[in-house]
Parts: structure tokens; C-alpha cells; sequence
């Protein structure tokens, strides 16, 4: 073996130590170039190696420390460049003589004469040049251009472990920059830190120096803004960008990277005044494009744009993202819809609490209170004040009934402390007395001095009621819709109505406010209480109904109790008929014969004459109770023709002339100059006259006036009016009710029937009505209205009228 | 001119005692029958001028008698004369020719009398 030999296999061996070694590329270049110039006898060693396009200095003994890193040739150039291209050794004895020689500055190698240069090549590609050089001339052996060959070639290998090493390294941290990604996006579920959590994550992996995440609002369809690093504030509230427009719309709509070394043009960049290069992604899960993941400006060690192995590692940790953000968004979802249900279920149960309590009562009143207390409980819909409206759909009018609520702050305090142990509003209705009439409270007093004509233009409330529809209204003052007096009256700027609604039927309105605590009332307020409203609104209808239930019953009893008195007074009139009856004949008998008695009866004889008088005058009278007790009897049906009326009360009047002339009685008849034509029975009315005017007349005994006043009446419906007012000191109140009542009399004299009969003809007979005007110590006035008939008096009637 | 005949029909005898003496003695023959049956005979036998009748009698009431005789002789007018005011306006329907109730006074009834017979 040579000694160049064994000096080539010992400088091989402490190469391959070298080469394999675990200290860093730089250390074990500086090493081989050491090791070469000291055993191959050189004054330099140097490695180039190319590093885009240029062979830049790497290692050196022997040239200028300080030009390690910072000189450089390109292709080509000098001996070391030409070796490159060419791929083979180069020596030269005399470099600087060399035209291929190209002097370096900086590296002092100017003193230098011989070099020798050899490529180091790698897979075939050169990747960079070993050189020796010597300051006196030396020639190199074929021997020694083999060494330096085989050096280079070691070389070579220590930069292919070096950049293998560096390509693992480098991939490991980005593995484990997205595995801890990973696990941070699944350590919350919670969209908003997830989010934020991305952007750190992602500016920390590619050390950029800002990031915007924008998700895609699905309603909008718009990226919007959710998270941002490194931005001034009023660019990260920026507004949202459409599908397709700027840099994060584009990537949206292609689903693909982009990234820009220049995107100052893009005008978010230049908003940000700080940012020039751009690495967006998108972000796409189940095929569904989520959002996009932008980042800008590498920083770090490698300031600049961002390159290829960035895109690869922001894609990867894009699909990640996307993963994670969409588990986010579904558990955003079904937090939402558990949100929902659980708010549905606590509805429900208010409104079945509440519908018990509405179960527990048929009477109105008490079923408006409970509504209302629902309305306005802490367990219930609690807002702070409720009025309740009920439609008239007749008079087409709406009616403030109730209100319930505190009449100021202080006492919705008291009432919240009173309150705030009931839970429920079924519980309220049982602690509640349920007999007790709530008091009338200020708001119910409010209530009620609401009445609205229901027509469009009154306002919220008519509204309310004839659309059938709820109104929440915020901000009442500058509400075109709201009528401003009802604001006004209820002190309140915001307020809500929604309608009582059964069947189809709007029966009302429910008016809320929360005047005391402010409360803004929802668009869910109102949703919910519309669907009270309806509950409410059929339980008011029962409750209706069944009162309806309870006014028929009562007037059904009503109805038993009259028929049971007329069954008893039918009874009685036809056991006074027959008995009448057997007496007339007889009676008629003894007093016919009397009469002719008396006409036998010698004017001398004045004392049977007397006797004779006696009997006439007896008869007669018992003949006239007869005749009333017959005409009380059932069977006297009224005969009804056309007549008028105004010349039955004058053959009335004239019937009882005599007898007010005797006892010093005024008679005024204010009666019309023309017919007063009806259907009635003359004989039967004239009956009922004559009746009340007899009564007048035995009430005033001595000296007093009756008037009597005729005339028809429009209103409330066309009818004849006939009152008759006497001065005969009035009724006496313990009377009064007992008056119309048959065989009931305060006459020594009489039969009671008087009144009886005149009402059952104007009642019964007619279908008219009585009255009774009592003036206590002045006198007593009867009304007889007696319905106006709608057919043409007949001419002949008129001729017949007296 | 012989005085117009009538015919009481009356079951209680005071009554028909009573118009015989008043009607006599206002210038009417006066016959009385007790029940419908004896009315229709007299009728048939003697052919009055006019017939009171009764309304509530035993055996075959007024109402009937007042058809029959209706039937048999249509001429002939009846006087409905009775204890009853309630029927008044039902006479119509009876085709009596007219209704008085009874009375002490029998002022009303000759009054109707003397109307029908056109005196």
C-alpha cells in the first residue's frame, strides 16, 4: 500500500466516524474540511454547496472564516463552478493563471496557486463542490483527485442524512403540530373557543403572523368573520364576504388553497396595513364547504411569503378544522334543539299548571282572575302587568274587564315578596279564597274605562281583534299603529296584545306589559302567550257557556215558578167560575124578582120600598164581583180587533165622570187628536181602564186630580203608552209587591182582582207590559204599553170610531 | 098585530118563572121549555118568533139545541142568554144571533130582543 494510500484509508476512516456522527451538518462539514486540508497537506478545504442556483460558501479551513455563508458563485462560474456543470475534477498547478479562475473576494484566496476541485454529486445530481488548494504550486496526483473524489462522495452522503434528517424532523413537527391541534379541537365543543383556538393553533404551526377564520352563515350565505389573530380590531370586525368575492370567496367557491406572495392589492390585506403574502384554505366537511382558514405573512425563522410545504400543512390542518368545526356546529345545533325543548317543555308545563287551575272553576270572574294571575305570576308567563279585553261582536265594541298587576313599583315589590314562595299558579288558585270578589283594583278600575269601537283604524287593540293576530309593539310612541291615548292611559311604552280566540271566534284581547321591571317582551313572549291566549280563550268559553247553562236553568225555574202560580190561579179562577156560575143564576133570579117587587111596591110603602133598594143594589153589586171573578177565570181569551185605543179611554172616561165629579176630582186627558189605532180587545181593555182608573179614584177619595196621557212611542219599539197618575198619596212600600197579585186588597170592599186582571189583559192577553211609578205621599202613576200593531187600521174601523 | 112569540128554554125554574113574567109584561107570548127536547117540541108545535136558550143545561146542553135548531129552521133567531161571559166570542162561531149574559137587570136582553125582532 502507498502512503498516499494508507493516508487516503486512514483520511476515509476518520470520515465515515465523521459521517456518522449525530452532531449537525455544519459541525461535521467543518470537520471534514479540517480533517482534509490537515491530512492531504493543503492550506485550504472548502464545500460549496448549491442553494437555489447559487454555490454558496458552507465550510472552510484555511480561507476567510468570516466569507463562510455570505460568498457565493453561480453555475458555472470560476474553477468550481465549471467543475459543477461538468461533473468531473478540476486541478489546476497555477489557478490564478487559470481564465476559468474567478477571484473571490473576501476569502483571502488570492495568496493561493494550485487548486483541485471535485463535484459533489448526489443521486446523479451535482448538489455542490469539494476544493483544496495549496499557497505554493503543487501539482495533484491522480491519486489524490481519487481521495478528494471519494471525499466528496462522503460528503455527499452526510448531506443526503442531513436533509433526510431535516425532512423527518421537519415532518414530525408538523405532525405533531397538527396532532395537537387535534387534540386541542377536540377539547371543546364550544364553537366560540374552538374557533379561537384554530387561529392560535394555525399561526403557531406556520408561525404566520395573522389568521381570520370565517365560517359560512348558512341563512345569509356569507363567510363571516368568527375568529382572527394578529389584526387590528376593526379588521377583524370587518364585514362578511360573499360566495366568490375576495381572496377567502374564491377559495369558498373552488374549494381549493390559494396562496399569494404579493395580495396587497386585495383590499382586507391592505385594510390591515401590516400583511403582504396570503395562505388561505378551505374548509370542507361531508362535502359541504364550512368556512375558510386564511392566514398571513410567515414569520420566524424563514420571514416572507409562504411556500408549497406550508399549503400541503395548512391543507391538512384545514381538513382537520373543518372536521372539528363541524362536530362543533352539529353539537351547537343539538344544544339549540335541547335549548328549544327544554324551553317547549317548560311552556307546557305552565300552561297545563295553569289549565289546572282553569279547570277548577266554570265561573267567569274567577276563570278571567286566573287567566290574567297566569298572565302576570313568576310561574307563569310572568309578565308584570295583564288586562283582559272581552269582543261584543253585537255592538262590535271591545271592553276592558280585569286587570291584574301591581298600581306602582312599590307595590309590585310588596306583591313579589307576598308571592314569590307560590310556585304555580294552580297552587295560587288554591290557596286562593274562590268565593271572595277579588276587590277592584286600580288596573281593573283601568280596565274598565277602556271601551273601543272595534274598527281598523283604532288601534293595536281593535286590530288585535279583527285580524286575529298578536302585536308587539316596543316602542309605542313613534308606533303609527298604536292608538297614542290608549298608551297614554296605560302608562306604558311597550306593550303587547294578542287575541282570546275559541273556535274561530275571537272573543277578546290580552294586553301585556312590563312596566315595572322593563323587561323588552320577545318575539317568544308573544308566541307563547298566543298559545295561552287559545287555552284561555276556550276555557272563557265554557265558562260562558256554562253560564249561559246557568241563566237558562234559572229562567227555566223562573219559567215553573209562574207556571206553577198561573196552575194554582187557573185552579182557583175556574173553582170561582163554577161557583159563579151556580151563584148568577140564582143571584139573577133573586134580584129580577126584587125588581119587579119594587115596581109593584106602592109609593107609600117607603120602607119596603127601602128594603126593596137594598136587595137591587146588593144583587147588583155581587153580580159585578161575579163578573170580575169570571173574567179572571182562563177562558177569557182576548179577542183582538183593529181599534183605537184613544176612543176607548174616552168611553172609559166617561164611564167614571159621574163618580169624579161627586167626589171633587179633576180628570186631564191629554190624549191625541187623531186615532191611536191597534190590535186589541176593546172590551177587555176598556176593562183594564177601567180597573186603574177605579183604583185612582178610591186612592184619592176626596179632591185630587188623575191624569191620563195617551201616545205612541217610537222607542225603545213602536208601542201605545197609556198612563194613568193619580194624587192619592202613593202605595205603601210594604204593598208594593203584593199589588198584582190576585185577590189581594187593601178595600174593605172589593174582590183584589182589579190589578190582577188589568195585568193578565195587558200581559197576557196583549202582550204588553205594566208599570208602576210609586211617589210615596203623592201619588202612584200605572203605565199600560201595549205593542203598536203593524197592520193598516181597516176603513171601516175608523168609520166605526165613536 | 099579534104579539111576537118567545120561546125561554131554561132548566132552572125560577129563571124561566122570571123571564115569562118580565118578558109577558113587556108584550112578547112567552113559552118556556125546561130541556132541549121539550124546545124542540114546542118548535115544532107552535113556531116561536125567537128562542132564549140556555147554555149549561142537564141532558142535551144549549150549544146543541142551538145547532138543531140552526139546522131544522135556519129563520129562526136564538139568543144565547147565559151565566157564562167567557163565551161571548165564540157566539159568532155558534151562529147564535146574539149573547147576553145573565142579569137581574133584564134591561140588555129586551133590548136585544126588541133589535132582532126589528121593532
Amino acid at each position: 500500500m502507498s502512503q498516499v494510500e494508507t493516508a487516503g484509508a486512514e483520511i476515509l476512516s476518520e470520515i465515515v466516524r465523521i459521517v456518522n456522527a449525530t452532531t449537525d451538518l455544519e459541525e461535521r462539514l467543518r470537520q471534514i474540511v479540517d480533517l482534509t486540508a490537515h491530512r492531504m497537506g493543503q492550506d485550504v478545504c472548502s464545500i460549496f454547496l448549491l442553494e437555489d442556483g447559487r454555490l454558496v460558501l458552507r465550510a472552510s479551513q484555511g480561507l476567510n472564516p468570516e466569507s463562510v455563508g455570505r460568498v457565493s458563485l453561480f453555475l458555472g462560474e470560476g474553477l468550481v463552478g465549471w467543475a459543477c456543470v461538468h461533473r468531473v475534477p478540476v486541478a489546476v498547478d497555477n489557478a490564478q493563471a487559470d481564465p476559468r479562475f474567478k477571484y473571490l473576494g473576501a476569502t483571502g484566496e488570492e495568496r493561493f496557486q494550485s487548486l483541485l476541485t471535485v463535484p459533489i454529486l448526489l443521486q446523479g445530481e451535482c448538489i455542490g463542490a469539494l476544493v483544496v488548494q495549496t499557497l505554493s504550486p503543487s501539482s495533484y496526483t491522480s491519486d489524490k483527485i481519487e481521495l478528494l473524489t471519494t471525499i466528496a462522495s462522503a460528503v455527499s452522503g452526510v448531506i443526503r442524512t442531513a436533509q433526510l434528517y431535516k425532512n423527518s424532523q421537519e415532518q414530525l413537527a408538523a405532525l405533531t403540530a397538527i396532532s395537537e391541534i387535534s387534540r386541542a379541537l377536540i377539547s371543546t365543543l364550544d364553537l366560540d373557543r374552538l374557533l379561537n383556538l384554530i387561529v392560535e393553533k394555525s399561526v403557531n404551526l406556520l408561525k404566520a403572523r395573522g389568521a381570520i377564520l370565517r365560517l359560512l352563515n348558512p341563512e345569509t350565505q356569507t363567510l363571516e368573520i368568527r375568529a382572527s389573530y394578529g389584526l387590528p380590531p376593526d379588521v377583524a370586525r370587518s364585514r362578511a364576504l360573499a360566495f366568490g368575492e375576495g381572496i377567502a370567496g374564491r377559495v369558498a367557491v373552488d374549494r381549493r388553497p390559494v396562496r399569494i406572495d404579493d395580495a396587497s392589492h386585495d383590499p382586507l390585506v391592505a385594510a390591515t396595513g401590516l400583511f403582504k403574502s396570503i395562505l388561505c384554505v378551505p374548509l370542507v366537511s361531508k362535502n359541504q364547504v364550512l368556512g375558510t382558514l386564511a392566514l398571513y405573512d410567515r414569520g420566524g425563522d424563514l420571514p416572507g411569503p409562504f411556500n408549497e410545504r406550508d399549503e400541503h400543512l395548512l391543507v391538512t390542518v384545514g381538513e382537520h378544522v373543518a372536521i372539528a368545526v363541524e362536530n362543533a356546529l352539529a353539537h351547537e345545533r343539538s344544544e339549540a334543539l335541547a335549548e328549544e325543548s327544554q324551553r317547549r317543555l317548560m311552556e307546557l308545563s305552565i300552561l297545563y299548571d295553569i289549565g289546572q287551575a282553569m279547570s277548577t272553576t266554570v265561573d267567569l270572574n274567577r276563570l278571567l282572575q286566573i287567566i290574567l294571575t297566569g298572565v302576570t305570576i313568576g310561574g307563569g308567563l310572568g309578565f308584570n302587568r295583564a288586562m283582559l279585553f272581552l269582543y261584543d261582536d253585537r255592538a262590535r265594541t271591545l271592553e276592558g274587564v280585569l286587570g291584574v298587576g301591581p298600581r306602582d313599583a312599590e307595590e309590585a315589590w310588596s306583591i313579589w315578596q307576598r308571592i314569590s314562595h307560590v310556585r304555580t299558579v294552580d297552587e295560587w288558585a288554591k290557596t286562593t279564597d274562590r268565593t271572595a270578589e277579588p276587590e277592584e283594583s286600580a288596573l281593573t278600575k283601568l280596565a274598565r274605562s277602556i271601551r273601543i269601537k272595534v274598527v281598523p283604524d283604532a288601534g293595536v287593540l281593535a286590530r288585535t281583534v279583527l285580524e286575529a293576530v298578536p302585536f308587539n309593539i316596543p316602542d309605542a310612541l313613534n308606533d303609527p299603529r298604536t292608538n297614542p291615548e290608549l298608551a297614554a292611559r296605560l302608562g306604558t311604552n311597550a306593550f303587547a296584545t294578542v287575541p282570546l280566540i275559541a273556535k274561530d271566534r275571537v272573543m277578546g284581547a290580552i294586553l301585556v306589559d312590563n312596566l315595572f321591571n322593563r323587561r323588552p317582551i320577545t318575539e317568544d313572549d308573544v308566541r307563547f302567550l298566543t298559545l295561552f291566549a287559545h287555552q284561555a280563550g276556550r276555557a272563557i268559553e265554557n265558562a260562558q257557556a256554562v253560564a249561559g247553562l246557568d241563566a237558562a236553568r234559572k229562567s227555566l225555574l223562573e219559567l215553573q215558578d209562574r207556571l206553577i202560580q198561573t196552575e194554582k190561579m187557573a185552579a182557583l179562577g175556574e173553582m170561582a167560575a163554577s161557583i159563579a156560575h151556580e151563584i148568577r143564576n140564582p143571584l139573577a133570579v133573586v134580584g129580577g124578582f126584587a125588581r119587579r117587587l119594587m115596581a109593584r111596591l106602592p109609593e107609600a110603602m117607603t120602607a119596603e120600598r127601602h128594603y126593596g133598594e137594598i136587595i137591587v143594589k146588593e144583587v147588583k153589586r155581587l153580580e159585578k164581583i161575579l163578573e170580575e171573578v169570571l173574567v179572571f177565570s182562563r177562558d177569557a181569551r182576548p179577542d183582538l180587533v183593529v181599534c183605537d185605543i184613544a176612543s176607548l179611554v174616552n168611553e172609559v172616561l166617561s164611564f167614571i165622570e159621574d163618580d169624579c165629579r161627586e167626589n171633587g176630582i179633576g180628570l186631564i186627558a191629554d190624549l191625541p187628536p187623531e186615532p191611536v189605532y191597534t190590535l186589541a180587545d176593546p172590551a177587555q181593555v176598556k176593562q183594564a181602564l177601567l180597573n186603574l182608573f177605579t183604583n185612582a179614584v178610591q186612592a184619592i177619595r176626596r179632591g185630587g186630580e188623575i191624569t191620563v196621557h195617551l201616545r205612541r212611542t217610537p222607542f225603545p219599539e213602536e208601542r201605545i203608552s197609556i198612563e194613568i197618575a193619580d194624587t192619592g198619596g202613593g202605595i205603601p212600600g210594604d204593598i208594593m209587591a203584593n199589588i198584582f197579585n190576585p185577590f189581594f186588597t187593601t178595600k174593605a170592599t172589593g174582590t183584589g182582582l182589579g190589578l190582577a186582571i188589568t195585568r193578565r189583559i195587558v200581559v197576557d192577553h196583549h202582550k204588553g207590559e205594566i208599570e208602576v211609578v210609586n211617589r210615596p205621599g203623592e201619588g202612584a202613576t200605572f203605565r199600560i204599553h201595549l205593542p203598536a200593531a203593524t197592520v193598516c187600521p181597516l176603513p171601516e174601523a175608523k168609520e166605526d170610531a165613536p | 098585530m099579534s104579539a111576537k112569540r118567545i120561546l125561554v128554554v131554561d132548566d132552572e125554574a125560577g129563571v124561566r118563572e122570571l123571564y115569562r113574567e118580565e118578558l109577558s109584561e113587556a108584550g112578547y107570548a112567552v113559552e118556556t121549555a125546561a130541556s132541549a127536547r121539550e124546545a124542540l117540541q114546542a118548535v115544532k108545535a107552535s113556531a116561536p118568533d125567537l128562542v132564549t136558550v140556555d147554555i149549561k143545561m142537564p141532558e142535551e146542553d144549549g150549544i146543541s139545541l142551538l145547532r138543531e135548531i140552526k139546522e131544522r129552521w135556519p129563520r129562526l133567531p136564538v139568543v144565547i142568554c147565559t151565566a157564562y161571559p167567557v163565551y161571548r166570542q165564540e157566539f159568532g162561531a155558534w151562529a147564535s144571533d146574539a149573547y147576553v149574559v145573565k142579569s137581574a137587570d133584564l134591561g140588555e136582553l129586551k133590548t136585544t130582543l126588541r133589535t132582532i125582532l126589528g121593532e
